[in-house]
């Protein structure tokens, strides 16, 4: 089965063993969970020893569903969200970069998969849902600035610590978190660091709305309710309309953060606290 | 000459009420068309310093009177186009007003009622406002420049919750998402009035125009090739197919009743 994302950027092959692509090894396991009901395709972040991290498979994977429900008829939304209790733990750099031989290609590797999950956030016409039925973290927050509705449960949480990390914003979040949650916020939440609860997340209009706990279960059915009597010539129409206009300068703040990532992953900076990092984690 | 609305001008404040009560205050073309005369005139009228939009009886606006392109799609009468013209040319005219403009939401508002507020400056809403946009349904596309001023506004989740899932907002959502700056309760509507026209009365006129343009020039710059965009895509829609099966579906319902 050959699993091809973008001809010109990242090629994988996968056969009964492993995945390979510049001696670097990746995870047969793809970390989600898929299913698709009356049209809605339900993509679960699924690695609980984990905490649901997103490895390079689990971006690959999450990329060629949502390019292939992009021209499926049959399908016309998506909907994210976590098993058990995290949403995501968001990129899993350290597994990543365990597994490296060449340091380079390791890098290149896992931005180049996280890009094409991005792209095809960006580029898909249909509905993107977002549930975050727990503590969201890096990509699992950035992302919701490129779907179109974000629910959260009570105990959901978001924070993005790439500054402690030594990383950089990414998914257009540097451009697009300062517009819907107002500078002061997007500043706390991306250059501080701090962790949002789902009340602070609504209250900055990064969450549409707090679900209750109780109700998640009819709030879902209620949804998928919706999305089935939706005009999706309509919907695609009208969400091409508004993407318009701010298209162009996603994809360029999308390169451009690319760029920063891409250095950082080579800096110091970066490398030693993964180091510390992965000094934490093995004293546990 | 029963254009839908009730104008009247007190102390420089312009009023003007949605009134066509026994269609929930819906907008013809003539109503479109009478609104952007005024506000053109009203522009360049020095003793005007403000203009007050809001709606008589239950509702605020049912919004666009997609009765006449009913008709142009059951072959009977009228030109969808005119709807189109109207439409901008009310569009255009909030765009343009250099002064202030005012809306309170007094209830149930739809379509344009609740994308007109993007171009207006202040805007309230009694406890019982609703916002509802049906463009998706209908097969039409988002208009008054709101593709790109609502999501700025309220954050995409909020906005796309209304302008794309079709949902009804309520008024505290709609404080909740900025959209909307106070609540008033239904008590105080009249005392409230009263006191925004005393405020308006007092405004530095000139200094006003200036920091409003000034403001408008920074963040409004690119709202003209949104305007034209916008445009581009409802012609289209009000021409397909799926519109006019939409508009046949709403005939078949309304003849039901």
């Amino acid at each position: 089965m050959l699993m091809s994302v973008d001809s010109t950027r990242f090629k994988v092959q996968v056969n009964a063993i492993k995945i390979t692509s510049s001696n670097v090894i990746l995870d047969m396991d793809s970390g989600i969970v898929e299913s698709l009901k009356d049209g809605v395709r339900n993509i679960q972040f699924n690695n609980p020893k984990r905490k649901n991290a997103i490895s390079t498979s689990t971006y690959l994977k999450v990329a060629e569903i949502l390019n292939e429900d992009a021209s499926n008829d049959e399908v016309v939304a998506t909907i994210f969200t976590g098993t058990g209790e995290y949403f995501t733990s968001g990129n899993d750099i350290s597994g990543g970069l365990k597994k490296f031989d060449d340091l380079d290609a390791a890098i290149a590797n896992s931005v180049s998969a996280y890009e094409a999950m991005a792209e095809a956030l960006i580029q898909y016409p249909k509905l993107l849902v977002v549930l975050v039925n727990g503590p969201a973290i890096g990509v699992g927050v950035t992302m919701c600035g490129l779907c179109d509705l974000v629910y959260a449960t009570e105990n959901a949480t978001f924070s993005t610590p790439f500054v402690k990390l030594g990383l950089t914003i990414e998914a257009g979040a540097s451009v697009l978190f300062p517009k819907i949650m107002g500078r002061t916020k997007a500043n706390e939440m991306l250059l501080f660091g701090k962790t949002f609860t789902a009340q602070e997340a609504f209250q900055a209009n990064l969450v549409s709305r707090v679900i209750p706990q109780g109700d998640i279960g009819s709030f879902v059915e209620d949804l998928h309710k919706k999305i089935g009597k939706l005009n999706m010539v309509g919907f695609v129409n009208n969400k091409n309309l508004m993407k318009d206009s701010i298209q162009k300068d996603l994809l360029d703040t999308f390169y451009r953060e690319g760029n920063y990532l891409r250095k950082a992953l080579k800096s110091e900076n970066f490398m030693n606290n993964m180091l510390l990092f992965m000094n934490r984690k093995s004293k546990l | 000459m029963d254009c839908g609305i009730a104008v009247s001008l007190k102390n420089g404040v312009r009023t003007i009420q949605f009134n066509n009560t026994k269609r929930k205050n819906t907008l013809t073309v003539k109503t479109f068309l009478t609104i952007s005369e005024i506000l053109n005139e009203d522009a360049s009228n020095d003793k005007i310093r403000g203009t007050i939009f809001t709606g008589t009886g239950e509702y605020f606006t049912s919004g666009n009177d997609l009765s006449a392109a009913l008709k142009q799609v059951l072959k009977i009468e009228g030109t969808i186009a005119d709807i189109q013209f109207a439409y901008k040319a009310f569009a255009r005219a909030l765009i343009q007003y250099p002064k202030l403009l005012v809306v309170i939401v007094n209830g149930p508002s739809i379509g344009i009622g609740v994308t007109m507020c993007g171009l207006c400056d202040l805007i309230y809403a009694t406890e019982n406002a609703t916002f509802m946009t049906p463009f998706v349904k209908f097969g039409i596309t988002i208009e008054g420049c709101s593709t790109d001023l609502l999501p700025k506004i309220m954050g995409h989740t909020k906005a796309n919750e209304m302008l794309l899932l079709g949902r009804t907002i309520t008024a505290h959502d709609a404080l909740q998402a900025n959209l909307v700056s106070k609540i008033i309760p239904q008590r105080d509507i009249a005392n409230f009035v009263e006191d925004l026209h005393k405020e308006i009365e007092q405004l530095n006129m000139a200094s006003f125009i200036n920091n409003k343009k000034l403001m408008k020039e920074g963040t409004q710059k690119d709202l003209l090739d949104t305007f034209h965009r916008e445009n581009d895509y409802l012609s289209e829609a009000l021409n397909s197919e799926n519109f006019a099966n939409n508009m046949a579906l709403f005939a078949k319902r309304k003849s039901k009743l």
